[in-house]
């Protein structure tokens, strides 16, 4: 009746599930928002100047890629025509799609070269800027990434490369400086096992460790429910404080989980991830979360100067809520028709010497990049005034609501 | 490491593993009478847990109130978590197993999965994307000291009921008449049909009672960790079936011991000390030597005809399994013509492969005893536990139900 090779069977059909399981998923948390916008003027001849969008339409992240796309189709509107030493100037938009992959991204990058384009926004995902970056950098076009947030992304620190959405780096030593500053002389760091968690994690335990705190590196998987092997490795370690970078669901069942072990007196604290106020009640309530803190990757949307209006302008015209990084490109636009001007001229070199002295008023602040790779900010990286990684905005969970804790 | 480390270890493990046998048990029981996985099992689980969640929040339970009434709640929310996925689960077979009963096996399979992407769509739009979660309760975080470590009650209550329900489980089979009729129907359905048993209503009540285990299933994750995805169904029920093919699948107990194989794995692996760990290798090693030099060696000789073995033959033969590689080798040349040599060679090479590798894995573990493994490995080495227990027991720890089947 039962055959041997069931057994067999079975372990290969096991084997296959397995393996299918571990194709995880893993994302990348999104912020920000911001306006800007000057007039127009129409006078002698007309030129068309060709402006690249290096995005993701198909492959993983479509919501991502359309939202990038949708910015700056929204800045093309307010800023593509625009009058510079008596000529009047009209930008023409060439939309290529990467998918988010790397090898397709040095292909749309050439092509991007050999359309012309005096620069670029885009593209959308960390992996794929990495394959771009050289091709534009070999033929001086300046690049603007709206989304890219990966510490990584620009290490060979080209001068062709910018960006108008925060590095993560910055707030993994936010989140180090914090907890240093809490007074905490040992420190547990865990992530999901994901790009964006762990790029903050190592940024954190970076910082904590130059600073002397002594740390354990935790992880688990996005899904996770259950977390009893490492909370008995962090009760062991006996921390002052943990620092968590992923996101919410697993931050607050890790929380949970915590304090049920007699560890609620350790400080909790993460990144933009777990800054929501779902949080609260998957940690099981008031009592558990109350304390929780939070650092937030540039400023928050709420606090952003331009995002109301922005947001109003994009519902107007497509119907939906703005979408993830959308003001973010909506700004990379903006400020390379700034650049375009203040240059004063469309010689691709020039813009790039504009954009690193530019100061720019956009949605998301007034900003300009950074020259020179600092610490936790890497070269071509935006520049918020009023904003550096000893201040960016923290938040504390008091009685189910993030509160500043600045 | 201290004790009360390994201790709240082993009470994790324990408890998380008792979770999987919950739903184990629910796989093992349909396999054991229909030789078919139900694959939508896992998803049964998360509606029980659903249901549970809402009776819950329905009644209106949080902290502050009186413990009779939230007995009486919890009362009332297993029957609820008992009786919604008993119909569902009636239901899917009904609709989508019986009409296709008979033939191949792939395709019942295939329903089975496409029964789990239903359920998981209906759940989102039921019940929304986002996880539920109940208030904190006293009686799940209540703590007892065991041995001087701190016990969550709760986890002491899903240990006992996990155990407990294994045991009626076995009578139910062993003992009643329905358990003779289910077994009946498992070694050859036409006959027992001809015998007057009705296997369409034995098939149902298997059912019944799986679905009935997965709700109470349900009802003790959703009361232990405070709240339940809509997909947490895939990750429970692929560990649950894991498990039960780990200790054998069709065998009762042998679920159980292949769920609590798997919970401890996943929390020894990652939080006890290498040191720890390697007295596990070494039982191994022990065991692989036995299987070397006795049992391997005298299965061999006991296929030999009696006038054949002489003394000196079976000193060759013991010889090759010994490990004295030199006479091994020389036994084998000597005897090319015999049965012993292609087969017996490779065997004998494989163990002694395997001996040598826990053997150096062993020593490895003592030399670097205080290290301990990164908690990014911990499903990487749940996995390699599973590949090797299967591949020297394809059917499992227990093994699979062979003569009475259940």
């Amino acid at each position: 009746m039962v055959q041997k090779r069931t057994g067999r069977v079975l372990a290969l059909a096991l084997a296959a599930l397995l393996a299918l399981s571990m194709f995880g998923l893993s994302g990348c948390a999104a912020d920000d928002g911001g306006d800007g916008g000057e007039g127009n003027g129409a006078t002698g001849e007309v030129e068309t100047i060709k402006i690249g969008v290096q995005t993701a339409l198909t492959g993983p992240l479509p919501d991502y890629g359309l939202a990038a796309k949708n910015g700056v189709e929204l800045a093309l509107e307010d800023f593509g025509t625009f009058e510079m030493n008596g000529t009047t100037y009209e930008v023409e938009l060439v939309v290529l799609d990467d998918k988010a992959e790397p090898t397709e991204a040095a292909v749309v990058a050439q092509t991007m070269v050999d359309e012309g384009v005096v620069g670029v926004i885009g593209s959308l995902t960390t992996g794929a800027t990495l394959s771009a970056i050289p091709i534009y950098y070999e033929n001086r076009i300046p690049q603007i990434s709206g989304s890219v947030t990966g510490p990584k992304a620009n290490e060979t620190g080209a001068d062709t490369f910018f960006r108008t959405c925060w590095n993560d780096a910055i707030q993994g030593e936010a989140l180090g400086v914090w907890a240093m500053e809490l007074g905490a002389k040992k420190v547990v760091l865990m992530d999901d096992n994901g790009a964006y968690a762990v790029g903050l994690a190592d940024v954190a335990e970076d910082t904590l460790k130059a600073g002397g705190v002594e740390t354990l590196r935790q992880n688990c998987q996005s899904g996770d429910k259950d977390f009893s092997a490492q909370v008995a490795n962090i009760k062991e370690f006996g921390p002052d404080a943990i620092i968590f970078t992923g996101y919410h669901p697993e931050a607050g069942l890790m929380r949970k989980q915590m304090v049920e072990a007699g560890l609620g007196d350790v400080i909790f604290m993460g990144g933009d991830g777990i800054r929501s106020e779902e949080l609260v009640a998957q940690t099981g309530g008031n009592a558990n979360a109350e304390g929780i803190y939070a650092t937030f990757g540039g400023f928050p949307e709420e606090q952003q100067p331009g995002y109301a209006a922005f947001a109003a302008k994009y519902k107007e015209k497509y119907g939906e809520e703005v979408g993830p990084y959308a003001q973010n490109n909506y700004d990379a636009f903006g400020a390379l028709i700034a650049a375009i001007k203040a240059a004063g001229s469309t010689d691709t070199e020039e813009i790039i010497a504009a954009l690193q002295t530019l100061s720019y008023e956009g949605v998301t602040g007034t900003f300009g990049f950074a020259t020179e790779s600092d610490g936790a900010v890497a070269k071509g990286d935006i520049v918020v005034e009023g904003l550096t990684p000893s201040n960016v905005p923290r938040y504390v969970l008091k009685d189910g609501a993030w509160v500043s804790a600045q | 490491m201290s004790f009360d480390h390994i201790m709240s270890v082993t009470i994790g493990g324990l408890t998380v593993g008792m979770i999987y046998a919950l739903i184990a048990l629910g796989y093992t029981m349909v396999y054991g009478v229909l030789k078919f996985i139900n694959f939508a099992h896992g998803e049964v689980f998360t509606v029980g847990g659903y249901v549970a969640a809402f009776s819950l929040l329905a009644m209106g339970i949080d902290a502050s109130t009186p413990w009779l009434k939230v007995a009486g709640a919890i009362a009332l929310a297993l029957v609820a978590a008992v009786t919604v996925p008993m119909v569902l689960g009636f239901l899917i077979e009904r609709i989508a197993y019986r009409p296709l009963r008979g033939r191949s096996r792939i395709i019942p399979l295939l329903s089975a999965i496409g029964v789990s992407i239903v359920l998981q769509q209906l759940i989102i739009i039921i019940f929304g994307p986002k996880p539920v979660t109940i208030p904190t309760l006293a009686l799940s975080s209540a703590s007892v000291s065991f041995l001087g470590v701190n016990v969550r009650v709760l986890a002491l209550v899903i240990i006992a009921v996990s155990a407990a329900l294994m045991i009626g489980l076995t009578y139910l089979v062993k003992s009643t008449r329905i358990g003779k009729a289910m077994r009946a129907t498992s070694q050859d359905m036409e006959a027992a049909e001809m015998m007057g048993i009705d296997t369409n209503r034995t098939i149902a009540f298997t059912f019944l009672v799986g679905s009935a285990l997965a709700g109470i299933g349900g009802l003790l994750v959703v009361m232990y960790y405070g709240s339940l995805k809509y997909d947490a169904g895939f990750l429970y029920g692929l560990k649950a079936f894991t498990a039960a093919v780990l200790g054998g699948i069709g065998n009762i107990p042998g679920a159980v011991v292949g769920a609590i194989v798997l919970g401890m794995t996943e929390t020894y692996g990652v939080s006890v000390d290498l040191g720890f760990l390697a007295w596990f290798v070494v039982a191994g090693l022990v065991l692989g030597l036995y299987v070397q030099m006795v049992r391997v060696p005298n299965r061999r000789l006991a296929h030999i005809a009696a006038d054949r073995r002489t003394p000196e033959y079976e000193r060759s033969i013991m010889n090759v399994y010994r490990l004295t590689p030199y006479h091994g080798i020389k036994t084998l040349l000597a005897e090319r013509t015999d049965a012993l040599l292609s087969v017996s060679a490779v065997d004998a090479v494989r163990l002694m492969a395997g001996n040598i590798f826990l053997a150096v894995l062993a020593a490895v573990m003592f030399i670097n005893s205080s290290a301990r493994i990164d908690t990014r490995w911990q499903p990487v080495i749940a996995f390699v536990v599973l590949m090797v227990i299967l591949m020297f027991r394809p059917s499992g720890i227990l093994g699979e139900a062979v003569t009475e089947k259940v």
